[in-house]
């Protein structure tokens, strides 16, 4: 029996047709994928099913029964609950009191604080989540949360569970447990719809896995029938390379140097163990390490973040341990940090004004103090076309109203197009659909082959393994281990991102 | 040791009005809501109050009257800030300045009087002797013997806490203040939410009004709340938003307050002695200030 079924859904915004006559059946007790690459309209679906967005035309039946959501209220009323990319938690609320959120337990005026809590925490050893109902939200890892939001929503009794791009914001070993937690969810009878476009997740947990492609119902396939290659060509419409090829590097001169760096966190750790590391000319440096290690801190110290305890930071011969980010992107040094939308963009800003952002006063884009409209806006069309950044016809609208590829392919165009010496990237790809991680890659690829210096900082192992040219591993801020790609395995970087080595001497400067 | 009781006893005196406002601000600041028109709501709330003593020489009618008038500037504020959204900075200068231009105004074309107005007619509320209490040593000097404000500026406190912290609204106007997407997601009233915060502040500035104007004295000045709106918001900003950190900051204003009183029988000029209070304020709120930046390792604006 069909637990969702949508006939020929469409929704337009004005005369852009977002959903084009979609049909979808989602079967009971499956999990089910939705694959799209970023503005393929997944998220716009998945809105209309959970009464955020009115469809223009079309049907959708929950169980048989024609529905027509009027908000997001009435679709959990009807046993549809959604966990949505960005978590709606009170940070300063504990685990219950968010999970318990407007159904409150009270006696008289007070809150019964204590049965609260219990009655969550049944729910949560019901399903057997790691989570102690007593913490505080902004005391608990990303995964945790979004834990939270699940059991927000399985508090409600929520037969059918809409997930977008859960992912996105978690670690590997997160992401796993996440896709256990799914599956044993799944066997327990519950209805799962996942919006992603990473298929190694795909692969891991669904049942079934429906296309979209420009708002248009491309194919749904059994798991069990395709391949990543195939499922990849589905969601781009052509074939995908998800590996890359490379030539050997040229090793220049080293461009970039820390020696022995100590820091501490604003709350006083530390968090920065005598790393040293270094990057030459012409080559593609990785960091790798489980997220959490210290990686975030070192890109904040290379990045004029943070402030080094002590240690010191070497670009071409000078110590850059005071520089800010300004000064550095002055000295030719591209930044492009971990979140985009803290520290990469400025999302209530245009997409012409976010693509000059840092280098906005250079004389090329302000003179004696005014902004020139014109060559800003030229400026913007050309990166729009040479990074193929898509929806971007309008560059006055809102960075904020691109998707997570598109908007991170802005910070990344506006790094390289100011043609710096040395690129640090820090999860370059996170949130990135593959046609847009392919595209980025292939670019910091080819900025390597002008004889430029690369680090790239991810927590995805892949990411590090396909682009760099030497590893440096890092755990609890310390650099544990270094390897030259070539020479090594995913299994022995692994090994070295869980803290084992063996004691050995480190690969020579 | 005398002087020090009678010092504590004019501290809680001098505490109550930038307690009560502050103690009521502390709901919109947990709403979200930036809520600059305490002074107004203040000093509407002292003006109506002696009006009303006057005309009616009724207490009652006038305390009633009072916190009636700054509940109509809160329903202002939010009808102008939350419902249309303006910008609430805007909406509380722009109330400040009606209320002083105001009440000026009305002073002078309706009671002829100029800057001040005081008439035997007007009834102030007059210090409690409490049983009980007056019977404790050291207590009863510092406690006893206050204007019923000064209670209601304690009960505040005792209660704004409860609210905050053990009840359905207090829960939700945290939410509301905190993460807005959240009320939203799971259906809360959002902007009946920021009312009902900007209202209590309002309703507990009134009363702040009424000590100021008919129980440390029984006449209306022009101004007379003299910043004790704005005291009252770095109160709550130093105090966290926390009703009792709110309350010990109030209390330490307070304290510098007192200290004025006493120290104006000295022979040092009286402008300088004035200073006190507020020079008290800054260096109290650099010693906050220079605590939370202390042992901050990253550059630039804060991060997290």
């Amino acid at each position: 029996m069909n637990n969702i079924e949508v006939v020929n859904l469409t929704k337009k915004f004005g005369d852009f047709v977002a959903i084009n006559g979609i049909n979808l059946e989602v079967k009971k007790g499956e999990i089910h994928a939705i694959c799209g690459e970023n503005g393929a309209g997944k998220s716009t679906l998945m809105n209309m099913l959970f009464g955020l967005i009115e469809p223009s035309s079309g049907q959708i039946f929950i169980n048989g029964e024609e529905v027509h959501f009027q908000s997001p209220k009435e679709a959990i009323h009807q046993g549809i609950g959604m966990v949505h990319q960005h978590f709606k938690l009170v940070p300063s609320l504990t685990v219950y009191e968010n999970i318990l959120l407007g159904e409150e337990i009270v006696k008289g005026f007070k809150i019964q604080q204590r049965k609260e809590y219990e009655e969550v925490q049944k729910t949560i050893d019901h399903y057997n989540f790691d989570l102690n109902g007593k913490d505080k939200i902004q005391d608990i890892s990303v995964g945790a949360q979004q834990r939270v939001e699940i059991i927000k929503m399985l508090h409600r009794n929520v037969d059918i569970l809409i997930l977008d791009e859960p992912s996105a914001v978690l670690t590997p070993q997160e992401t796993d447990e996440l896709l256990d937690n799914l599956i044993a969810l799944r066997n327990s009878g519950k209805t799962i719809i996942i919006i992603t476009h990473k298929l190694d997740e795909v692969k891991k947990c669904a049942d079934r896995i429906t296309v979209i492609r420009h708002g248009k119902f491309i194919g749904t396939v059994n798991n069990k029938d395709v391949n990543q290659q195939e499922i990849a060509k589905m969601m781009v419409g052509r074939d995908v390379k998800l590996d890359l090829q490379k030539e050997d590097s040229e090793r220049g001169n080293v461009v970039l140097l820390a020696k022995n760096i100590n820091a501490y966190s604003d709350s006083g750790s530390q968090v920065l163990y005598d790393v040293s590391m270094n990057v030459h000319e012409g080559e593609i440096v990785g960091i790798a390490g489980v997220e959490g290690n210290g990686q975030s801190f070192l890109m904040n110290a290379l990045s004029g973040m943070l402030k080094l305890e002590s240690g010191e930071i070497i670009y071409q011969d000078n110590s850059i341990n005071d520089k800010s980010p300004q000064a550095l992107r002055d000295m030719k040094i591209g930044l492009v940090p971990e979140d985009r939308y803290l520290h990469g963009l400025n999302s209530t800003m245009s997409i012409r004004d976010n693509l000059i952002a840092g280098y906005h006063w250079r004389k090329q884009f302000c003179d004696f103090g005014v902004l020139q409209q014109k060559e800003i806006a030229h400026h913007a069309k050309d990166l729009i076309e040479r990074f193929d950044i898509r929806n971007c016809d309008n560059t006055s609208l809102e960075v904020g109203s691109l998707s997570g590829g598109n908007a991170q392919k802005i910070v990344i165009a506006r790094e390289m197009s100011m043609n710096p010496n040395l690129l640090i990237l820090s999860q370059p790809t996170r949130g990135v659909d593959i046609g847009s991680i392919e595209f980025i890659h292939q670019q910091i690829i080819e900025f390597r082959r002008k004889k430029k210096a690369v680090i790239v900082i991810s927590s995805e192992l892949s990411e590090v393994m396909t682009l760099s040219d030497r590893i440096y591993v890092m755990y609890k801020g310390r650099v544990i281990g270094e390897r030259l790609t070539k020479q090594t395995s995913k299994e022995e970087i692994g090994v070295l991102m869980a803290g084992i080595t063996d004691g050995e001497a480190k690969f020579g400067e | 040791m005398d002087e020090l009781l009678i010092i504590l006893h004019s501290t809680f005196r001098m505490t109550a009005p930038i307690a009560l406002a502050a103690i009521g601000g502390v709901f919109a600041h947990r709403a979200g809501v930036l809520n600059v028109a305490l002074e107004g709501m203040m000093l509407v709330g002292a003006f109506t109050g002696v009006m009303v003593s006057y005309l009616t020489g009724s207490i009652l009618i006038a305390v009633l009257a009072a916190v009636l008038s700054s509940m109509i500037l809160g329903l202002l504020f939010s009808v102008f800030g939350i419902t249309l959204k303006g910008n609430v900075i805007i909406t509380g200068l722009a109330i400040n300045t009606i209320v002083l231009g105001l009440t000026a105004y009305i002073l002078q074309v309706f009671f002829g009087q100029r800057g001040v107005f005081s008439n035997p007619k007007i009834i102030g509320l007059e210090p409690l002797d409490i049983p009980i209490l007056r019977d404790i040593p050291i207590l009863s000097d510092i406690l006893n013997n206050q204007t019923p404000m000064v209670y209601v500026s304690l009960l505040a406190l005792i209660l704004a806490h409860f609210v905050l912290y053990h009840t359905k609204l207090g829960l939700y106007i945290r939410t509301v203040g905190e993460k807005e997407e959240a009320a939203y997601s799971v259906g809360l009233p959002v902007n009946k939410l920021k009312y009902i915060s900007v209202l209590i502040g309002s309703f507990l500035c009134g009363l702040g009004g009424v000590n100021i104007a008919l129980e440390n004295v029984t006449m209306f000045v022009e101004d007379m709340t003299v910043g004790r709106g704005f005291i009252a918001l770095a109160a709550i900003f130093s105090g966290q938003g926390t009703p009792i950190g709110t309350f010990i900051f109030s209390f330490l204003f307070g304290f510098a307050d007192a200290l004025q009183i006493r120290l104006q029988s000295l022979n040092i000029p009286g402008a300088f002695i004035q200073m006190i209070p507020f020079l008290f304020i800054v260096l109290v709120l650099t010693v906050v200030g220079i605590i939370s930046v202390r042992g901050r390792t990253s550059r630039g604006i804060k991060n997290e």
